[in-house]
């Protein structure tokens, strides 16, 4: 055994049965599925979770809704975590893992499950997607002129082609790769064929965005279980090392965290060019050293943003990336090769944890058709609240 | 189904109030002289209570825009032009660019204030293009 005892490990992840449309299941019902898969995975027993991560849901609310979730699906009350984290779809999936490697550190919890699930589409439909994410920002000062959440990161990219110079052509490009990679991931909600010209065709959202430049409206779960080393060696099955996480709030230039668009001084200047050095120096990792990137790709414009703030390229160049297939699958450094939020499944909150269930999978060499050759170290992004915080996980191969 | 409109509170009252008179203002720190938005009851940088409001000119430019075309419910004629206004003399602040072309809205454009009367309580400030390009 290397490393530390007690040093936090994923040591399984799972899925629902079923991702994209998935019309018979309810919320708590895709969470069960994905909760079971991700125990079976880790080859652990119900009784042995004694930790438990959700996030709240846009449209089946509960009061508290872990505690909703650990009674459907049976936690022991043995348990000494049971937490439901707000919605912050962005960040959540990256919180969670923060937070349970935290309590795993502490010696709080030896087997954390954090799960979250939602039928996004069949619950809420497109339209009802649309509404609830609207309602996002500042209730008094902004929600009144009708943000919807492509809008709003419409106003990032609209300032990202003005000040560093990126191209419709570019956005189109970043929709078009998360395509192509989610054409050979036979999972994936979106299979068609996609095309620079067919995107820019597509009908307009919000300018500069048309529909294929926004994430989907899917259905699902997904599931993650992290744990101590010395249970993840007895268990006997693969696991992932979770060599850094961080998280920062606010943009850097502002003096104080904001919750609002409207009070963040420069757009582009996302809390990444802080979380990610950071997370990367606690794993003694470096930017050449990143085989993989999963970018939280809500919008098209989020996975370039990553690539300038975390300092992959310089800024204005991210685009640039998707354009000539640097950030494609056998490119410098693939960027979400399930196919990310836009093509693989985006059931609200839950899009991120997939980014995390796919690069456990990269990490043991068990991808199959989208596998990166040699993949030993990942970067996991977060953007959550849209302007408000922003995690992001090192995650390296275990055993 | 009608517009949500904004529910004004004790925090907030003056600056709607002042609205509906055709004024736009915004709150100073006396003892430190920190700009604060959205309102509130002690400034964010010092917690001093000596919040003074002061009334701008209405004037500004547009930081960023989107022409939005599908919008979260029937209560919104579409398309409209969502913006962060940068407030001359006073904070940035999310409005609608109304009375113009979608096609003919750059970032960088002068704005000048107006108020839209939606309720007793609520009369909004928004902004129109204020000189050529």
């Amino acid at each position: 055994m290397t490393g530390e005892r007690l040093d936090p490990v994923i040591v399984g992840v799972g899925e629902s049965d079923a991702i994209g449309a998935v019309p018979d299941r309810s919320s708590l019902a895709l969470h069960a599925e994905a909760a079971r898969a991700a125990l079976a995975d880790a080859n652990l027993e119900p009784d042995q979770v004694d930790g438990v991560l959700t996030n709240e849901s846009y449209h089946d609310y509960h009061v508290r809704h872990a505690m909703a979730f650990a009674e459907y699906f049976g936690i022991r009350s043995s348990a000494s975590m049971i937490a439901s984290l707000p919605l912050g779809s962005g960040a959540s999936s990256g919180m969670f893992v923060h937070k349970a490697a935290d309590a795993i550190r502490a010696g709080r919890c030896t087997t954390v499950l954090a799960v979250s699930a939602d039928n996004f589409l069949s619950a809420l439909r497109r339209g009802g997607a649309v509404q609830a994410l609207a309602e996002n920002r500042d209730k008094e000062f902004e929600a009144v002129y009708g943000p919807i959440l492509p809008a709003c990161f419409a106003l990032v990219a609209q300032r990202h082609m003005y000040e560093r110079g990126s191209t419709v052509e570019q956005l189109a490009a970043v929709a078009v790769t998360m395509r192509r990679h989610a054409r050979r991931n036979r999972r994936a909600h979106m299979q068609a064929a996609l095309t620079v010209e067919e995107v820019l065709a597509d009908k307009t959202i919000a300018t500069p965005f048309t529909r294929t430049m926004c994430s989907l409206v899917s259905d699902g779960g997904a599931a993650v279980v992290v744990t101590t080393r010395e249970r993840a060696e007895a268990l006997g099955r693969p696991y992932v090392e979770i060599l850094g996480t961080a998280v920062a709030y606010g943009t850097g230039d502002d003096k104080f965290t904001e919750n609002s668009l409207s009070n963040v001084r420069d757009l582009l200047d996302i809390g990444t060019a802080r979380s990610a050095p950071a997370a990367m120096a606690q794993a003694g990792v470096t930017w050449s050293d990143v085989d993989v990137l999963m970018a939280y790709d809500c919008f098209a414009i989020t996975p370039i943003l990553y690539l300038e703030a975390a300092g992959f390229c310089q800024p204005g160049e991210g685009g640039l990336w998707f354009e000539d297939g640097r950030a494609a699958l056998g490119g410098t450094l693939p960027v979400n090769p399930h196919g990310g939020m836009m093509s693989y499944c985006h059931p609200g909150n839950p899009g991120g944890l997939f980014m995390f269930t796919h690069v456990v999978a990269q990490l043991r060499g068990e991808a199959g058709a989208v596998q990166v050759p040699g993949c030993q170290v990942a970067l996991v992004t977060g953007y959550g609240g849209q302007m408000a915080f922003w995690p992001c996980t090192v995650l390296g191969t275990g055993r | 189904m009608s517009r949500r409109l904004p529910v004004p509170n004790e925090d907030s009252g003056p600056f709607w109030n002042a609205c509906a008179e055709g004024r736009l203002q915004f709150q100073w720190c006396e003892s430190c002289g920190e700009l604060n938005w959205f309102p509130r009851r002690m400034c964010r940088s010092c917690h001093s209570d000596e919040l003074r409001w002061r009334t701008v000119p209405g004037t500004g430019t547009i930081y960023t825009f989107s022409v939005v075309h599908r919008p979260p419910g029937p209560e919104f004629a579409s398309p409209y032009v969502l913006a962060l206004i940068d407030v001359n003399g006073g904070p940035r602040m999310m409005s609608h660019v109304i009375a113009v072309d979608p096609d003919n809205v750059w970032i960088g454009a002068a704005v000048a204030v107006e108020f839209e009367r939606l309720s007793e309580a609520v009369t909004l400030p928004v902004f129109r293009l204020d000189g050529e390009r």
